[in-house]
């Protein structure tokens, strides 16, 4: 079917509004990854836009050498990795029973856990759980504090109960146990919902700042995030800089602000694309024969 | 009949799964605590909050653990465990510990709103009892009585240790000579010649490029501050009968003054969109800004020297000096000071050892130790020029191993050693910094004008600390007010200065503004004594002058 010139006017001004949307996300960050590879003078005098001005990359080899940043960034991935895997292993653990009709007492299971996602317990008592916990200064009180998004796991769980029952019990009559069709049956079928919130666990225990401020008392723990927003904070702050004043260290260059945020920010966009193929494939192509 | 038969093995899984998280759990709880290392026999422990800023090379260690807490516990009296304490959040941080019971001994954080509640719920240690044991000081609260008058709560106690800053200016603005010596003009010695020059330096082309591309000053970000103090406008003063009242004819005036450098196009009229104040410094290295008003000069070397090197690759020609706050219709006042006397530290009231804590104190504040800790160590880090003066050696070798440092003697009165006060940073033999330090004493003698006023009712570290109720009360307020003030300045001839105050003050009014006046007048009544004002500062400030 041919277009009308006003479907056509249509579809250009979306693609202008799309692109214009798309811009306002690239380009501050375009910004930042020349700031962060120009030199200091061209960034001082305000020269630079989205092109860098005279390479120099030695704020990088400063970032790393003079701060924690490597060993922080270290402690990200562990965090990371080991976070998601946990917090996958506990969502799909539980959404799963949630999701089986016949689970006893589902109803009030389901039901406390849509308590929490209203009320919290609050920064001091978690606090002070954690701590008689002896969970503070490590990892854990990360990795248990959030370990199951009661979000995402109401995500999967509807996703669950959306698969067919006839694909399960067909499984069944073939003499499937639970943990079989689990495994070999269900997250088979779950990957693009299985993908995006690996996706959701892994940018939040990626971008995890208040937690680690919070339990870990211990500097080589900390994450990249706690280091580099304390670069940004520094200097933004009047009041702060005015009282540490014979602070030299304190006036963290632009530059350094610039790597810091790339940084940050370079890991995630890697890891998008390997996920992203997931996103796009169909989701339940084949799997009711007849 | 299906999911009857099913339902005994989903609920194995189930308790599979819980038990698999809980043996991940336990493992958790198996995880030993470290950091007992260290610990010499026979001295006390203490625990000292440190800021934790992000910039201890990985390689040098951790606040915790590293150098200059090594040499801090094999010298010091009583072995110190550190707690780092991210700068940026630092109160919630501290906060927290506190309300777990788990805080360290010493705290250390400029924030006296944060120390003030502290106090108030009984967190605190009064230190008069152990004073005995910070012998070093005891010497300093004798020389600076001021110290205790501040650090003393409303309960006549002693519980905040302090320190003296160097009495430098906290910010100055800086004018382009070469352009008045261009131009023929003097440095402007009121708000209205201030006003002719800053129009020469936008119509007359003082940069000679043939374009009407220069800016008279800047207001962005918190340079507009800088006006303010021109005319006393701070929001409290103290009234002729002695009460504490609002600025509101001080700031009718500042107003009127920034709605002049707005409409006659003094400044970049895009002001209000550069949020932090990078616009208007990139203009000023440009060449192209006749007065700078700085937010905040926080590095007198950065401002006086690198700026100006900076400044002079665009404009080879260029000079500047710092320039006096000019009189205003108000009076005359001088530029807000750095606060002179300043609270860091204080103690626990849960400290198992107090004296060990004031031991640890008193070490640290011996001149000899806080120079290895901001200076380093002599021949390693710095040796002594020829003025007798520390001279850094290797500065990329102190940016690793040294300059992060500093906050462990934060609470260290920098001007009791001379070794370390800044202006030793200046090296004489290089005429650029010399020119430098001839800025910072110029600067520093606009305070000694005896007519001159201090531009605030104190400084706001020293201001008292409203409830929490009133600081809803006052942001709320604040905000509206300071939309209500920009409008008056960029609303046109429609909205005028008298109508933007008589809107102000309607807002105060209506907000609760009374409440926070009857709070201060309450908290100045009842501690006129004690309290730090404005001419307490200027006065300490000009003794240290002499």
């Amino acid at each position: 079917m041919r277009e009308s010139t006003g479907g056509k006017i249509f579809v250009i001004f979306i693609h202008v509004v799309l692109i214009i949307i798309s811009l306002t996300c690239i380009l501050p960050f375009l910004h930042l990854i020349a700031l962060s590879i120009s030199s200091g003078h061209a960034v001082d005098l305000g020269q630079v836009w989205f092109w860098p001005v005279g390479l120099d990359f030695t704020v990088y080899i400063y970032f790393f050498e003079n701060t924690p940043a490597l060993r922080a960034f270290t402690n990200s991935v562990i965090i990371t990795l080991c976070g998601t895997a946990l917090s996958m292993l506990a969502t799909v653990l539980t959404a799963y029973p949630l999701s089986r009709r016949y689970l006893y007492a589902r109803k009030p299971i389901t039901t406390a856990a849509l308590f929490t996602m209203l009320f919290s317990g609050g920064m001091i008592p978690t606090y002070l759980v954690m701590n008689s916990l002896h969970l503070t200064n490590t990892y854990w009180s990360l990795w248990f504090g959030g370990l199951i998004s009661t979000y995402n796991m109401l995500i999967m769980k509807s996703y669950f109960e959306s698969i067919p029952g006839e694909v399960a019990e067909s499984a069944q009559i073939d003499g499937c146990g639970e943990v079989q069709l689990l495994m070999r049956i269900i997250l088979p079928l779950s990957l693009p919902m299985l993908a995006t919130l690996t996706l959701f666990y892994g940018v939040g225990y990626w971008n995890m700042f208040m937690s680690v401020i919070l339990y870990i008392n211990k500097t080589n723990l900390q994450n990249l995030t706690v280091i580099v927003q304390g670069m940004l904070q520094i200097q933004g702050n009047f009041n702060m800089s005015a009282m540490d004043m014979m602070q030299q260290q304190e006036m963290v260059s632009e530059k350094l602000k610039a790597v810091g945020v790339v940084v940050m920010v370079v890991p995630m966009l890697v890891v998008y694309p390997f996920l992203q193929k997931y996103f796009v494939k169909g989701i339940m192509l084949g799997s009711i024969k007849g | 009949m299906f999911g009857q038969t099913l339902a005994p093995k989903m609920k194995i899984t189930l308790a599979l799964g819980l038990s698999a998280v809980m043996a991940a759990g336990a493992a958790g709880c198996s995880q030993k605590e470290e950091g007992t290392e260290g610990q010499a026999e026979g001295k006390a422990t203490i625990t000292v909050s440190n800021y934790d800023r992000g910039n201890i090379p990985a390689a040098e260690g951790t606040v915790e653990d590293n150098r200059w807490t090594k040499w801090i516990n094999e010298h010091s009296p009583v072995t110190a465990k550190f707690v780092p304490v991210a700068r940026a959040e630092a109160v919630k941080k501290l906060n927290v510990l506190f309300a777990s019971g788990s805080a360290p001994d010493i705290v250390n954080d400029y924030d006296t709103g944060f120390r003030n509640s502290l106090y108030q719920q009984k967190q605190l240690m009064p230190l008069d009892d152990y004073l005995q044991y910070a012998p070093e000081y005891q010497k300093l609260l004798e020389k600076y009585p001021q110290l205790r008058k501040i650090g003393t709560k409303p309960d006549g106690k002693l519980y905040e240790i302090g320190k003296i800053n160097e009495p430098h200016l906290q910010s100055v603005a800086f004018i382009r000579m070469d352009w008045l010596k261009k131009l023929k003009l003097e440095v402007p010695k009121t708000t209205d010649e201030l006003l002719v020059v800053l129009k020469a330096f936008v119509e007359q082309d003082p940069d000679g490029n043939g374009k009407k591309d220069t800016y008279g000053t800047n207001m962005s970000y918190t340079s507009d501050g800088m006006v303010d103090s021109m005319f006393g406008s701070y929001g409290w003063k103290i009234s002729n009968d002695d009460k504490i009242i609002r600025t509101w004819d001080n700031t009718l005036e500042s107003l009127k003054f920034k709605k002049r450098l707005f409409e006659e196009g003094l400044i970049d009229k895009d002001y209000l969109a550069d949020k932090n104040g990078a616009k208007a410094k990139q203009d000023y290295l440009n060449g192209k800004i006749g007065v700078y008003l700085p937010p905040v000069v926080s590095n007198w070397f950065e401002s006086t020297v690198t700026d100006v090197k900076t400044l002079r690759k665009i404009v080879p020609e260029a000079e500047i000096a710092p320039m006096a706050q000019p009189k205003s219709s108000m009076g005359q006042f001088v530029h807000h000071v750095v606060n002179p006397v300043q609270m860091t530290t204080v103690i626990n009231a849960a400290a198992k050892n107090p004296k060990a804590a004031m031991e640890y104190i008193n070490f640290i504040i011996k001149p000899e130790n806080s120079l290895i800790l901001k200076k380093g160590m002599e021949g390693e880090h710095w040796k002594k020029g020829a003025d007798g003066f520390p001279k850094v050696i290797d500065p990329a070798k102190n940016a690793k191993e040294l300059d992060w440092a500093m906050d462990y003697s934060m609470f260290y009165s920098i001007p009791e050693n001379p070794l370390l006060i800044s202006t030793t940073a200046f090296d004489m033999s290089d005429p650029d910094q010399k020119a430098g330090l001839d800025m910072l004493k110029k600067a520093d003698e606009f305070l000694l004008n005896p007519e001159a006023q201090y531009p605030a009712l104190s400084h706001y570290e020293h201001m008292p600390t409203l409830s929490s109720e009133l600081v809803v009360i006052n942001t709320n307020i604040d905000k509206e007010m300071k939309d209500i003030y920009t409008k008056g300045i960029i609303g046109g001839a429609p909205y005028t200065p008298e109508q933007a105050i008589v809107d102000a003050k309607a807002a105060w009014e209506r907000g609760g503004g009374k409440q926070i006046e009857e709070f201060m007048n309450t908290w100045y009544k009842e501690n006129k004594g004690r309290a730090f004002l404005g001419k307490d500062i200027l006065e300490l400030v000009r003794s240290q002058h002499k």
